[in-house]
């Protein structure tokens, strides 16, 4: 994994100091709330419904055992025992108190971890495959080159003040596990005529205009990567709409001068500015493939873990749907489920981050992964372990075998926190997980992505969903609208809305309408319900979403 | 003078934890929805809020309508009763918190 170096901790240590005294300050009454609130977001400091909140940026989703400590003492100490992992690969602390957010930012200094740049008109979090560096189909792993974007983005003078957040996926695989077409930039790592190249997706983006994003480049040497990127942020920051924020993202200038218009601009900057690359990039790109390099031998005694499969009905379930191959013979990579039914997705307490800190650094090489669909990762687990890891995960009730399932569901905080929502999320994606685990037919139905959003803002993806739905407020109600036949991986496409929205009280039995259709119309037990959906197109389910049985009038 | 109908009151964060508070008739702010000071008048509502937007210790301050049920005052937007109480989802927030507790 990646350290600081001594520049960074430089860095870092100095803009706390710096955040220290303009918190400082407001208290004081030296700064208003309006001198004060672009600083705190700088810092990743929001003020939501209850209290504050302060997002945390894991880069790529990658966390050490030591970090993962570290954010469990945070949450203990200056919090209510808990954090939200994101659908960005963030962590988020849902009750700080400002007066304390400067100790916060020291200790999560410690480990190499801050909040810079979670917010505000900047290039946020760069994101990534949470299997980078151990999936079976990896061309190249992505997390050096995110490494890199985020070392050039962060405090980058030119792009503190853009007309609009600005978000960049990386994967390194055919394979799209980073939703890579629903970024401002999204980058796809691949060989191009014998080397390695980077195709590059433009203009992406969910909230309110979801759009996916256009292909820019479709393989650009490595070499340009840093100077193309900024070129593309050039263009942007000069044309991009600053007089409506709901035009300013740079999916709408896209659209607006057509993706042609718009690569000529690119072109045409990126002449100016490739000249000052002068190659520490590359040579720093160099030093980072090293940092992430992995080349531990595996010696492990598989017999446990064949012997259990064997055994154990409930170890057997959880491989089956929490495990996946690994590059490399002897290891495997496990999902660990932050959806037990009837949870909170995404959610983890103090005790499991602890646990899972222990599990992965007694038997995943010390690393974990943030997923952004909500769940944590051991990447790198030798297979004769994964007996101990289920059992650990046992200890921290962190074992739920849905992975893929309809209860492995995405859902933002919705207005239980978020001052921007419009609907709750949480307890839509409480019911829906409780009722099918219910019914016992979660492993029937197969893989099916469910995303739920409390706003037009998307950030539980809704439009991405295979069943999306969206928490709006219709004259004074919570009202959910229904999306269907949305894809977030290679295959992305923006799900079909159905029709008027349904109360809270039903939303949940609409969704099972839905799935029962589903079961119903597909050709076999083997046919998604994503395939069964393309097969059959979205009119036979509207129908069925809309048929509600409980209208029926009765003979007696 | 037209009578402000439905009423409001005046609420605001902490600066210091951000927790929710309201404007009580004492003009103190307290953490608790009912013992906010209802307005029956806009005019006299707005230059009391704009007033206090000036104290550098609250955050935000807006009028939010409200309604008046067996003498427990609620807002009219679910949001607001949201705020006024805390998540759904963990019983945390001023659901969870004594009653004497202070801003």
């Amino acid at each position: 994994m990646h350290r600081y170096n001594a520049f960074d901790e430089e860095f870092v240590r100095v803009r706390n100091e710096q955040f220290r005294d303009q918190v400082k300050r407001r208290l004081s009454g030296g700064l208003t709330e309006d001198e004060f609130k672009p600083l705190r977001l700088m810092n990743g400091v929001y003020l939501q419904l209850h209290a504050y909140m302060l997002r945390v940026a894991i880069p790529y989703g990658t966390l050490s055992s030591r970090q993962l400590h570290k954010l469990a003492d945070i949450a203990d100490r200056f919090d209510k025992g808990y954090g939200h992992f994101t659908t960005r690969q963030n962590i988020q602390f849902n009750w700080p108190r400002l007066i304390d957010i400067p100790d916060i930012l020291d200790a999560l200094a410690e480990v190499n971890m801050h909040a810079i740049q979670t917010s505000g008109n900047t290039i946020r979090n760069v994101t990534s495959d949470h299997l980078a560096g151990a999936a079976a189909d990896e061309i190249e792993d992505p997390r050096p080159y995110a490494e890199l974007i985020r070392q050039w983005s962060t405090d980058h003078p030119e792009f503190q003040f853009l007309p609009r957040k600005f978000k960049i996926a990386v994967t390194g695989a055919p394979v799209d596990r980073a939703v890579i077409r629903a970024h401002d930039i999204g980058l796809e790592l691949l060989p191009v005529e014998g080397a390695l190249g980077v195709k590059v997706w433009v203009g992406g983006g969910l909230g309110r205009t979801p759009i996916l994003g256009e292909v820019l480049h479709q393989g650009l040497p490595i070499a340009d990567l840093l100077p193309y990127l900024e070129a593309i942020l050039t263009v942007y920051n000069l044309n991009g709409r600053r007089d409506n924020k709901y035009k300013a993202r740079i999916k709408i200038l896209v659209q607006a001068v057509g993706i042609d218009a718009f690569r000529d601009e690119v072109d045409a900057a990126f002449d100016q500015i490739k000249p000052s690359f002068l190659g520490a990039d590359q040579t720093l790109l160099e030093i980072l493939r090293q940092d992430f390099a992995f080349g531990i031998n595996i010696d492990s005694d598989e017999l446990p873990y064949h012997q259990r499969l064997l055994n154990d009905p409930l170890f057997r379930d959880w491989v089956e749907k929490n495990v996946a191959p690994h590059r490399r013979s002897g290891l495997s990579i496990v999902t660990v489920s932050l959806k037990k039914q009837g949870e909170t997705p995404g959610d983890a307490t103090s005790e499991q981050m602890r646990g899972l800190a222990e599990l992965a650094q007694q038997y995943s090489f010390d690393e974990l992964r943030v997923s952004h669909e909500q769940n944590l990762i051991l990447p790198h687990v030798p297979l004769g372990d994964l007996p101990a890891i289920f059992d650990g995960l046992q200890r921290i009730d962190l074992h739920t075998a849905n992975v893929g399932l309809i209860s492995d569901l995405i859902a933002c905080p919705g207005m239980d926190y978020c001052t921007l929502a419009t609907a709750r999320s949480i307890p839509i994606a409480q019911q829906i997980a409780q009722r099918f685990d219910a019914l016992g037919l979660e492993s029937t139905i197969g893989e099916l992505k469910l995303k739920i959003s409390g706003c037009i803002n998307a950030c539980g993806h809704h439009h991405v969903g295979h069943i999306g739905i969206l928490g709006l407020n219709k004259g004074g109600v919570e009202s959910y609208q229904i999306t269907l036949g949305g894809d977030a991986t290679e295959h992305a496409k923006i799900g079909e809305k159905i029709g008027p929205g349904f109360g809270a009280e039903e939303i949940v039995p609409a969704v099972e309408r839905i799935v029962d259709q589903y079961l119903a119309v597909r050709s076999d037990a083997l046919e998604p319900f994503i395939e069964t959906l393309r097969r059959v197109g979205t009119a036979t389910f509207k129908t069925a979403a809309y048929a509600r049985t409980d209208l029926e009038v009765s003979d007696g | 003078m037209a009578r402000l109908n439905p009423p409001v009151l005046i609420t605001a964060n902490a600066l210091a934890g951000g927790e929710v508070i309201y404007l009580t008739e004492q003009q103190t702010w307290s953490p608790w929805i009912n013992e906010g000071f209802i307005f029956n008048d806009l005019d006299t509502a707005n230059t009391v809020m704009v007033a206090r937007a000036l104290e550098h210790e609250v955050v935000g301050p807006y009028l939010m309508s409200v309604l008046v049920d067996n003498g427990q005052i609620k807002g009219q937007d679910y949001r607001e009763n949201f705020r006024s109480l805390g998540p759904t989802n963990y019983w945390h927030g001023k659901q969870a918190e004594d009653d004497d507790a202070s801003v």
